[in-house]
């Protein structure tokens, strides 16, 4: 298996195969970024694809300071914080009453515990948090970045991401909690 | 169930711990029930958000190595915003006919003459309302 820093080299160069092979590394933890920030909804797949075609167009510019993971993972959650406040403006714009985060309802799947019946749900139960402490909460979680590398990702002192994450985890305790 | 063991079990989740804290953690655990359950709730939650990866999915990569192939249409602001130049010129050449042709015509640039009330006196300005 080529290492990542070749494959970035020879993806800089126009090589599609490389880039594939990036794309086939990553895919599954910038799915789970985007889906965990906006659901599973037709926009999150859109707005995957959309982080490997802006890391493509920017391949020159990503210098390698951090990892690559991290690279996209950082495309992933100011996109994915883009496309929410877009459906934000489409909400008001359509005059579209109360807060749709509040209407989605999690099925009782605790009898028949299936893996993707367990990723939706978790996926709806994050949907329930302010954008805010889903960010870190994801980045956190899901993705398993320290507190200090959530901090730096989102520009924000690590206290405040540490508080962010103990309300977060607080109230996606309480929504859980039947199926823990 | 004390708040500052509530608040340093939380704590651990994220940071490590000193020696005196992981003490004092361990012996609270040992001493309250909630405590525990808490930490098994939590535990338990961060295991489930942690599984929460989708599995692999060839068509997705598929899918965007198509995207990169098909041409991009350009976006409207896009366009906009290359044609800028040509546009901010056509203007400046409009302006600056507008202008000449008002002079030629009155004779000066000043407000009357671009308002056209170059040669129009108060009486007829009363005239025309009261008309």
């Amino acid at each position: 298996m080529t290492a990542e820093p070749e494959l970035l080299k020879q993806a800089r160069t126009g090589d599609q195969l490389a880039f594939r092979k990036l794309v086939e590394q990553h895919e599954q933890q910038v799915r789970a970024t985007v889906l965990g920030m906006l659901g599973d909804c037709p926009e999150a797949i859109d707005v995957a694809q959309e982080v490997f075609i802006r890391f493509y167009k920017s391949m020159a510019q990503f210098k390698g300071d951090s990892s690559l993971g991290t690279y996209l993972t950082r495309i992933a959650i100011n996109l994915s914080l883009n496309e929410l406040k877009k459906r934000k403006r489409t909400t008001w714009l359509t005059f579209f009453k109360g807060n749709e985060e509040k209407e989605i309802q999690i099925e009782d799947t605790h009898s028949n515990p299936d893996r993707s019946d367990t990723r939706e749900m978790v996926n709806k139960a994050l949907q329930l948090l302010e954008p805010d402490f889903r960010t870190v909460v994801v980045l956190r979680m899901i993705d398993g970045y320290s507190v200090k590398e959530t901090a730096v990702m989102l520009n924000l002192p690590e206290g405040t991401v540490a508080s962010r994450l103990a309300r977060g985890q607080k109230k996606l305790k309480q929504i859980l909690e039947k199926w823990m | 169930m004390k708040k500052e063991w509530l608040d340093l079990l939380i704590y651990s989740m994220d940071h490590p711990l000193t020696p005196e804290e992981q003490k004092i953690l361990d012996e609270a655990l040992s001493l309250s029930k909630a405590l525990k359950k808490e930490q098994e709730q939590l535990l338990a939650m961060r295991n489930l958000l942690s599984q929460n990866t989708p599995p692999a999915s060839p068509i997705f990569v598929e899918n965007v190595i198509a995207k990169l192939a098909r041409p991009q249409q350009p976006k409207l602001t896009t366009i906009i915003v290359d044609l800028y130049p040509q546009i901010a010129a056509a203007c400046v050449i409009f302006i600056a006919v507008a202008l000449s042709a008002i002079y030629v015509s009155e004779g000066s640039l000043t407000y009357d003459a671009l308002v056209g009330v170059n040669e129009l006196s108060f009486g007829d300005a009363n005239t025309l309302i009261d008309y």
